[in-house]
């Protein structure tokens, strides 16, 4: 095959319909990526973008149940003529859970297991294993159980087990979404150097595409439709189609965001296209016109203040996990937990909500030891929303599920009817009453987990990365349901890898490390502290307090040149 | 064999997987009523041994499910380390042969409620004679040795069979076996009743 | 000689050959001395810490009392002749007292036979080797590996759900309905996201280019080697000299369906 004349995937009116839905999943889409690319896909959470990397790589119609139409080519060759297995080789898929894509026991093993597929001689499997797990850092962990890696490390590990297997196009779902800032950085530093190396084509698919935005230039919009509204340059296309993007639900990058309203309010002039670095932005404004804009900007509504202790820690251990934490997070405050993968964040949150019992040191809550509260007192003073929904449904459909914790407090049935009916329409789930919580889509599973949790009114609510793997829309619901209960008194607890979450909504940060309490503080306390301090906490200052740094910096350094000549 | 789709196969071990442990717990269980009833107690919940093939068989609809899922069972058992060793590998495989022949006996087309009872006995009688061999019942009464093997009848076609429908039929309610065979039914059903 | 680097499938193979063999044998003395020789075998040449021994042995000690207690309680030999012996309060025949033993030190080698394998093979290595020596089909041995996989996982969910279930309110189950309940509020969560996982599995082993083919290379290659006919014939003559032992010194009996 003479490879380079033909784009590496050609991909023509495919359509594929799963059995029993209504609609198609994806329709009519069309492209060619060429050798090399980089390519980044965009759509909202259901739209379809998972399923199109199973029709890239191979694996469907082979494992699908339904139906799938259009013309798929590999190099100019139709996909129909490759040998079963040959296509999961040149296309590699990191895929979107890292817990469900390992099948052997250790490390050393899975890498090999690809290799194996493929008949690699002993000898050679040896050297690539050891040549790939030096590409992602991860050498030190060759012959550990997979089970004993962090979030993190597995899906590093997932990425070397496809680079062994020496792709020409590397699929990357959602790789990132587990990830800690400086983790997440790192993970895209490594993809972008061994692309350098190894010349593979890449498509990424990300909710929040942020840091990608220096590597990428070329995007593929889905919409919900399963159809590709847009294909061409990033930056052009979120200026032409914004107002479509946002009502899709896709994420729209903080620095496109940030230039778009500056550019509402006249301050910079956008032309063409959006910048795709923040030093781009940061050349076109000055700092007054930035401050001007952001006084404009309603400030957060002003809450009632408490001085009064809602949960306090006194030297609180867990296992080997916790050690002395000493805080107090007062009435009506809105707390965030954050810190690297890792640290104990999970950890404590559960401890607050009285799931876990600690070790040594006592926690009160309402100045009362939390001990001693009997235990189904508990559950109506503190609402727990856990990292992964599922766990927390007991009911077959969604009606029941919400209106469980109104039957356990014997509210005659027509209120539960009402009261169930009423909340079901505010979190948009009115139309899937009667489904089982599983059939939900993620983000309806999430809103779904929170609602259940809104029926009781427990003054205190501990939510566990309440919107990772959430699309823009899903997000922005769940982040409004939970400023409307923060308004109404409700002491909320949040731990999250998300900066500008914590930096729009939170009153009080606790900075985890190693089990330990490294910092504890206003937001605007914590972006004080020096880049370096945040980076060796796997932090980074949201996205608004780096521009403001980036433009002083720049009229520092105007100053100074200006005094020099 | 080469018909199975990988899911299958995957869904089914880990099926196996996870009874492997319930059968685990079992035994203690089983051990506590052999005290008080002596050898018979075990009859009584026998069925709980032969449940996986029922579940495996009637989610996946394929054959050997049956006795795939309660060898591989077996053997995750002996990778957790079981008083019995590796001897049980062939114990589950013959408890599975004799799901495996009602269900072939069906041609693998009737998944209904007697079938999966009689599937559960059918691990009896397999489980029944084998172990007849292999403990040597034969040094009992005939009346108690008739009495064992009815009560490990009955206790298969119920917790087995009966057991094994209720909780397939509660997963296939949650959504998870959409593409499944049982997942499949459901939906016609749901379809056909509406 | 190494109990590690044997091959498993060869050793499963010897192991269940010895419990087939002990199987016809009925008193108390065959598998005492067998026993003594497997555990000497485990500990001088398997590499294992006394203390994972122990952990997994003390049950099995306590399941052989059971059967000694019981048989000697309950047991249907029933003779009230011969040699009686008073121990506390009850009272048996020497008949009774041995077949209690035989049965109880039966169960004991059985246990410490599968300890021995258990406690000196790799579970992969056990996997592949079922896959190269006894040609298992690689789908069903990767498909239970990675099932295995799920253990650790499961047993975070599980815990997970019951706190979920704290604090959603629910209480204990009352009765054998509530319990039912309870039961079915654990396990049906638990299979649900079992299953899903196994879903998303099966399609990332795929897309990593295994179609079940035999053809495939392995980077870890079991063998047979002198070891392990060495251990079979170590094994054989251990049961042969138990045996002798056994029938020179008048305990020797074929099981003809005692319990
Ligand atoms: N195996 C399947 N059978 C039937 N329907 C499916 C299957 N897989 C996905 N779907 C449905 O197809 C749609 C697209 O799913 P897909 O996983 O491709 O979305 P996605 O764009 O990757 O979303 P996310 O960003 O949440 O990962 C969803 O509505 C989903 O419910
Ligand atoms: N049940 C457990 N037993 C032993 N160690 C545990 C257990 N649960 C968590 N750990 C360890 O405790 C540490 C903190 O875990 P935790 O889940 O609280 O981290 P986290 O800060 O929430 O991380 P992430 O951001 O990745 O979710 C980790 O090193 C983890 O491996
Ligand atoms: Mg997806
Ligand atoms: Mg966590």
């Amino acid at each position: 095959m003479a490879p380079h004349d033909k784009p590496l995937i050609e991909v023509h009116q495919l359509t594929l319909h799963y059995e029993e839905a209504r609609t198609p999943t994806l329709n009519g889409i069309d492209f060619c990526l060429s050798h090399g690319e980089t390519a980044m896909l965009l759509g909202s959470s259901g739209s379809g973008k998972s399923t199109l990397t199973y029709c890239l790589n191979g694996l469907y119609p082979g494992e699908l149940d339904g139906t799938l139409k259009g013309k798929r080519y590999y190099y100019g060759v139709p996909y129909e003529k490759f040998e079963a297995g040959e296509l999961s080789q040149r296309v590699g898929v990191v895929f979107q859970d890292p817990e469900s894509q390992f099948c052997m026991l250790t490390v050393e093993d899975e890498l090999a297991f690809g290799l194996e597929n493929l008949q690699t001689p002993p000898d050679i499997i040896m050297e690539k294993v050891d040549w790939a797990l030096e590409m992602v850092g991860l050498s030190d962990v060759k012959e550990a159980e997979i089970s004993t890696l962090s979030g993190g490390m597995k899906q590093k590990l997932a990425l070397a087990c496809v680079l062994a297997m020496e792709p020409e196009l590397l699929i990357l779902d959602e790789p990132t979404s587990l990830l800690d800032p400086h983790a997440r950085n790192s993970f895209i530093d490594t993809v972008i150097r061994l692309q350098k190396q190894k010349g593979f084509a890449l498509l990424i698919i990300e909710h929040n595409l942020n840091e990608w935005l220096p590597y990428a230039e070329r995007c593929l919009m889905m919409n919900r439709h399963g159809e590709i509204f847009y294909d061409g340059s990033i930056t052009q296309g979120f200026l032409q189609h914004y107002e479509t993007i946002r009502s899709e639900g896709i994420w729209i990058p903080e620095l496109f965001r940030t230039a778009q309203e500056l550019s509402d309010h006249d301050l910079i002039e956008l032309g063409e296209e959006f910048p795709v670095r923040l030093e781009s932005l940061a050349g076109k404004i000055s700092t007054d016109s930035v401050s001007r804009k952001w006084k404009e900007s309603p400030p957060k509504m002003p809450k009632a203040k408490s001085d009064k202790s809602h949960l306090y820690l006194q030297n609180v251990c867990y296992k080997h996990i916790l050690e002395d934490i000493t805080t107090e997070i007062k009435e009506g405050e809105w707390a965030a937990i954050v810190g690297a993968n890792g640290a104990g964040k999970t950890t404590l949150s559960l401890l607050m909500a009285g799931l876990l019992d600690a070790t040594s040191g006592n926690i009160h809550l309402n100045n009362k030891v939390m001990a001693d509260y009997r235990d189904h007192w508990l559950w109506k003073e503190i609402g727990y929303v856990f990292q992964n929904p599922e766990h927390q449904f007991v009911a077959d459909t969604v009606f029941d599920e919400v209106s469980f914790g109104l039957r356990l407090q014997r509210v005659p049935e027509e209120v539960v009817t009402e009261k169930t009916n009423q909340l079901l329409k505010r979190y948009g789930l009115f139309a899937h009453a009667d489904r089982h919580p599983y059939t939900l889509s993620q983000g309806q599973k999430r809103r779904l987990s929170i609602a259940t949790m809104m029926v009781e009114h427990q003054s205190l609510l501990v939510l566990d990365e309440p919107t990772f793997g959430q699309d823009e829309q899903a997000a922005k619901v769940i982040i409004d349901l939970l400023e409307q209960r923060n308004q109404a008194g409700t002491t909320l607890v949040m731990v999250t890898h998300d900066m500008e979450l914590v930096n729009q909504h939170a009153d009080h940060v606790l900075v985890m490390e190693k089990g330990k309490l490294a910092f504890e503080g206003t937001p605007a306390q914590l972006w004080q502290k020096n880049n370096r301090w945040l980076a060796h906490h796997h932090l980074q200052k949201p996205f608004r307090v780096r521009l403001e740094e980036a433009v002083n910096e720049r009229e520092d350094h105007h100053e100074l040149t200006g005094t020099q000549s | 064999m080469s018909k199975w789709k990988m899911k299958e196969i995957v869904v089914m071990s880990v099926l196996s997987v996870v009874f492997a442990v319930v059968y685990l717990a079992f035994l203690p269980v089983g051990k506590l009523l052999v005290g008080f009833f002596g050898p018979i107690g075990y009859d009584v919940i026998f069925g709980i041994w032969f449940i996986v093939s029922i579940i495996a068989a009637y989610i996946i609809r394929r054959p050997g499910a049956a006795f795939l899922s309660e060898t591989i069972a077996a053997i995750i058992e002996v990778m957790l380390g079981n008083a019995v060793g590796p001897m049980l590998i062939i114990t589950g495989m013959i408890q599975g042969l004799g799901a495996e022949a009602v269900f072939a006996a069906t041609r693998y087309r009737m998944y209904n409620v007697w079938v999966l009872m009689a599937a559960g006995m059918g691990s009896a009688v397999f489980s029944f004679v084998w172990g007849y061999f292999l403990s040597g019942y034969a040094a009992l009464a005939t009346t108690y040795v008739a009495t064992m093997f009815v009560a490990r009848l009955i206790s298969g076609a119920v917790i087995a069979g009966l057991l094994g429908k209720a909780i397939s039929d509660a997963l296939a309610k949650t959504g998870v076996l959409y593409n499944f065979a049982l997942g499949k039914e459901h939906r016609r059903n749901k379809h056909g009743a509406a | 000689m190494n109990l590690q680097e044997l091959n498993p499938s060869m050793k499963a193979i010897t192991i269940i050959l010895a419990v087939f063999l002990l199987a016809f044998v009925f008193d108390p003395i065959t598998p005492l001395l067998f026993s003594s020789g497997v555990v000497t075998l485990t500990f001088l040449f398997g590499r294992v810490s006394l203390k994972s021994w122990s952990l997994y042995f003390v049950p099995f000690l306590i399941i052989a009392f059971g059967f000694f207690w019981t048989t000697l309680l309950f047991g249907d030999v029933g003779s009230k002749e011969g040699n009686m012996v008073t121990i506390g309060f009850v009272t048996f025949s020497e008949a009774d007292l041995q077949v209690a033993l035989s049965l109880s030190l039966r169960v004991l080698s059985f246990a410490l036979l599968s300890l021995m394998f258990i406690l000196t093979t790799n579970k992969t290595g056990f996997l592949l080797s079922l896959m190269q020596q006894l040609k298992l089909s690689p789908k069903i041995a990767y498909g239970v590996l990675a099932g295995y996989r799920f253990l650790p996982m499961m047993m975070t969910e599980w815990k997970a759900i019951r706190m979920a279930h704290r604090i959603r309110g629910l209480r204990r189950g009352k009765g054998i309905s509530g319990r039912v309940q309870e039961m079915k509020r654990y396990v049906i969560p638990l299979l649900a996201s079992a299953i899903r996982k196994a879903e998303r599995t099966a399609i990332a082993m795929e897309s990593k280019g295994f179609t079940g083919s035999k053809e495939r290379t392995f980077y870890r290659q079991m063998k047979i080697t002198l070891q392990d006919w060495v251990f079979l014939g170590v094994m054989l003559s251990l049961y042969g000299i138990s045996v002798y032992c056994s029938v020179r010194w008048g305990y020797f009996q074929w099981y003809d369906g005692q319990l």
